[in-house]
C-alpha cells in the first residue's frame, strides 16, 4: 500500500511533518517514520515532494491498477 | 490535554487555497490573524500536491475575454443558483490583484520564461478561459507569505465548535490532532474555508480515500456553521467527474482542453449525441453522457488522445502531473501510454460541492462574504457562491478582506462558559469510551446510503429512504470509540459527514425539478423548471431539525453595466 519509505530515507521526518492526512507516525526518531494509516493515503504526493532524497516510493494497490 | 487560550482579530478555519488567500488579505489590513488547519498549511487541502489550471478573463481585446462576457458565461452556466452580483464583487473585483499576487509570491500564471499564458477552452467556455500554469509550489509559496506576514499558524489544529453570542460569532474551539491540546480562540471574525465534502459517497474502487478531491475535506465548516445558526444553500447538488479507471484524480479539463475524445466500447465518439459542444461541454454533461453510455451497456469508456500532435501530448502529460503529482506513476503502473492507446476512464464518486465551476454550495454568503451569522464569513468551496481554484484565490482574498474590515470595527465579546464546557466535552467524548465502534464502520454505511439513494438518479422515495436510514444511523455517532487523537479527528469528521449527508438529502427532496443533470437529477421531476425553481434552496437547523425554504433569483437577459 502507498507510499513506501525506501532505504534511502535519511530520517528527516519531512513526510511525517507534511502529510495532509496525518497517515505517518514516527514513534522512534532513530528509525524511519512509518506509514501508519496506509488506507487513508490520498496519493497526493506531498510526502514525496517534500522528501530531500528519493525516500518515498508509490505503490498502488491492485484495486487501483488492475480494475 | 492542556488548554491554550488565545485571541485573534480574525481566525481562518482551513489553511487551503482559499484560507491562505484570506489570511493574506486580513494580515495586509493590519489585523491579528490565526490560521487553523488539520494538516500543515504548506501542503494541505485540495491542491496539497499542486494544481495546473486557473480560470480567468484577461481583457486581451477578444470579445469573449472581457469581464462582461465572462459574467454572461457565469450567468448562463450557473443559471438558477448563481448570484452574478456577488460573483462580480468577490471574484472580478479581485481578479487582477489575484493574478499579480500569484506572480509576486513565485507561482505566476504565465510562463516565467516567455511571459505568455497557455490558455485552453473546455467546460462550455466561450473562449479559452483556462490558464495552464505550474502550481506545484503554489501552496508552499502562499504559506511562506502567510508566515512572513506574521499570522499565527496553528498546524494540525481541528476546529470543532463555533462559539456564539446571540447571532454573532465570537470564538472557536478546537484541538491538536497529535498532542490532544485544546485550543480556545476568541475572535472578532472568522473565515470558514474548509472546502467541499468528500468521503461522503461510496467510491468506484470501494476505497474511501481514493477520491477525486481531498478526502480530508469533510464538511466541518458546513456543519459548524449550521449548528451555530447560519444558513446553507445549494446543498442539494452533488458533483462527479470522469477519472482514469482505478484512480479518482483531477485532470479531466487537461484532456478536454487539449482536444481528447471520449469513445465508448463500440469505438464511437458519443458526447456529440448529448451536447452540441461534445467534449467541450460543461462537466455535468460529460458525466451525464458517460453515465448513460455505461447504463445502456456501451462500456467500457475511454478517453482517446492518439490524434493529438506530439507537442500537445507532451504538454498534456506535463500538465496532468502538475494537477496530480502521482498521475505519471499511476499510468506507468497501469502500463498506459496516452499517446499510443486510449485511457479507460470511469465516473468518479460524488461529493458535496457547487455543481459548476462558477457557483458553489455551502455557507450562504452576502456581497461581503458574510453568512447570516454576524462575524462568520466564508470563502472558497465551502461558500455557496465560490468554486474551484480561481475563486479560492480571488474570492478567498475577498473573504479575508471583508472579515478584516469587520473585525477592525468590532470588539471581543465575553465567552459563554457553558458553550466552552459543552464544546470541550464533545471533543473528548470518543476518547473516554472504553469500547465502541470504529469510525469507519459508521462512515461506510453512510457512503452506501448516499450512493444508493442520493446519487445521480434520485426520486422522492429514494431520498425519503435515505432520510430514514441516516436518522437511524446518526445515534451510532455516540458509540464511536477513538483510540488516539488521530482517530478522534476522524470520528469528528464522521459526524460532519453524517450532517452533510442529512442536509443534502433534505435539500434534494425539497427541489422538485432537475438542474445541472446529473448533479441534481430527480427522475420524478426530470425537467428544469425555471418558472418555479429559479433560485436557491436555503437550509437551516432549528431546534435540531433541518428546515428548507426557497429564495428566488432574478436574472437580466444580458449581463450589462448594472453589475459592473
Amino acid at each position: 500500500m502507498p507510499p513506501l519509505i525506501s532505504d534511502q530515507c535519511i530520517r528527516c521526518g519531512n513526510c511525517y511533518d507534511i502529510c495532509p492526512g496525518d497517515v505517518f507516525d514516527w514513534p522512534d526518531r532513530k528509525k524511519k517514520p512509518v506509514v501508519y494509516y496506509p488506507i487513508e493515503c490520498w496519493h497526493c504526493g506531498a510526502c514525496r515532494l517534500e522528501c530531500p532524497v528519493q525516500g518515498i516510493e508509490y505503490h498502488f494497490p491492485l484495486g487501483m491498477t488492475h480494475v | 490535554m492542556k488548554t491554550h487560550h488565545l485571541k485573534a482579530d480574525v481566525v481562518i478555519m482551513g489553511g487551503g487555497l482559499a484560507g491562505l488567500n484570506a489570511a493574506i488579505a486580513a494580515a495586509e489590513r493590519g489585523t491579528k490573524v490565526a490560521v487553523l488547519d488539520k494538516g500543515k498549511i504548506e501542503r494541505s487541502g485540495n491542491i496539497a500536491g499542486g494544481v495546473d489550471h486557473f480560470m480567468a478573463y484577461l481583457e486581451t481585446g477578444d470579445p469573449w475575454d472581457t469581464r462582461e462576457a465572462y459574467l454572461q458565461f457565469v450567468q448562463e452556466e450557473g443559471y438558477g443558483i448563481v448570484n452574478v452580483e456577488i460573483h462580480n464583487r468577490v471574484f472580478c473585483d479581485e481578479l487582477r490583484n489575484a493574478i499579480s499576487r500569484l506572480g509576486r509570491i513565485g507561482s505566476p500564471l504565465s510562463d516565467p520564461k516567455t511571459g505568455q499564458y497557455y490558455r485552453t477552452a473546455s467546460m462550455g467556455q466561450p473562449g479559452p478561459y483556462w490558464i495552464n500554469f505550474n502550481g506545484k509550489n503554489l501552496k508552499p509559496n502562499l504559506a511562506k507569505e502567510v508566515r512572513r506576514l506574521g499570522c499565527k499558524v496553528l498546524d494540525r489544529v481541528m476546529a470543532t465548535r463555533f462559539l456564539v453570542s446571540g447571532e454573532k460569532l465570537i470564538g472557536v474551539l478546537g484541538f491538536h490532532i497529535r498532542t490532544g491540546d485544546i485550543y480556545l480562540i476568541e475572535c472578532k471574525a472568522l473565515v470558514a474555508a474548509t472546502g467541499n465534502t468528500n468521503r461522503l459517497y461510496e467510491t468506484p474502487t470501494r476505497m474511501p480515500f481514493n477520491t477525486w478531491l481531498c478526502p480530508y475535506n469533510t464538511g466541518e465548516a458546513q456543519r459548524l456553521a449550521l449548528e451555530a445558526g447560519a444558513t446553507l444553500a445549494n446543498m442539494e447538488f452533488l458533483r462527479m467527474t470522469i477519472v482514469p479507471k482505478g484512480f479518482s484524480a483531477p485532470g479531466l479539463n487537461a484532456f478536454t482542453g487539449m482536444g481528447s475524445y471520449f469513445i465508448n466500447g463500440l469505438g464511437e465518439r458519443y458526447m456529440s449525441t448529448y451536447h452540441e459542444k461534445a467534449e467541450k461541454a460543461p462537466r455535468n454533461w460529460l458525466v451525464w453522457g458517460t453515465l448513460n453510455e455505461l447504463r445502456e451497456g456501451r462500456g467500457p469508456v475511454f478517453i482517446d488522445s492518439r490524434h493529438l500532435p506530439p507537442d500537445q501530448i507532451t504538454h498534456l502529460k506535463k500538465t496532468l502531473g502538475l494537477d496530480k503529482e502521482t498521475m505519471d506513476d499511476f499510468l506507468k503502473a497501469r502500463t498506459i501510454d496516452i499517446a499510443k492507446e486510449p485511457l479507460e476512464v470511469m465516473v468518479s464518486e460524488a461529493m458535496q460541492t457547487g455543481p459548476i465551476e462558477v457557483v458553489g454550495s455551502g455557507i450562504h454568503i452576502d456581497r461581503n462574504c458574510m453568512s447570516t451569522i454576524e462575524g462568520l464569513f466564508a470563502g472558497g468551496d465551502c461558500a455557496d457562491q465560490m468554486k474551484v481554484v480561481h475563486m479560492a484565490v480571488a474570492g478567498g482574498y475577498s473573504a479575508g478582506k471583508f472579515a478584516a474590515e469587520y473585525a477592525l470595527k468590532n470588539k471581543f465579546k465575553d465567552l459563554d462558559q457553558g458553550q466552552v464546557r459543552e464544546g470541550k466535552a464533545r471533543i473528548v467524548a470518543p476518547l473516554k469510551r472504553t469500547k465502541g465502534l470504529h469510525y469507519q464502520e459508521v462512515e461506510d454505511v453512510l457512503r452506501h446510503i448516499m450512493a444508493e439513494n442520493v446519487g445521480a438518479f434520485r426520486t422522492k422515495v429514494s431520498l425519503e429512504t435515505a432520510q430514514d436510514k441516516i436518522k437511524a444511523l446518526a445515534p451510532y455517532l455516540e458509540e464511536i470509540k477513538a483510540n488516539n487523537f488521530h482517530e478522534l479527528m476522524r470520528s469528528i469528521e464522521t459526524a460532519s459527514l453524517i450532517k452533510v449527508g442529512e442536509i443534502m438529502t433534505h435539500a434534494a427532496l425539497f427541489r422538485k425539478e432537475s438542474r445541472f443533470i446529473p448533479y441534481h437529477y430527480r427522475e420524478d421531476f426530470p425537467e428544469t423548471d425555471n418558472t418555479n425553481w429559479c433560485g436557491q434552496v436555503l437550509v437551516n437547523q432549528i431546534d435540531g431539525r433541518i428546515t428548507t425554504e426557497f429564495t428566488p433569483i432574478q436574472y437580466k437577459q444580458q449581463v450589462k453595466g448594472d453589475y459592473l
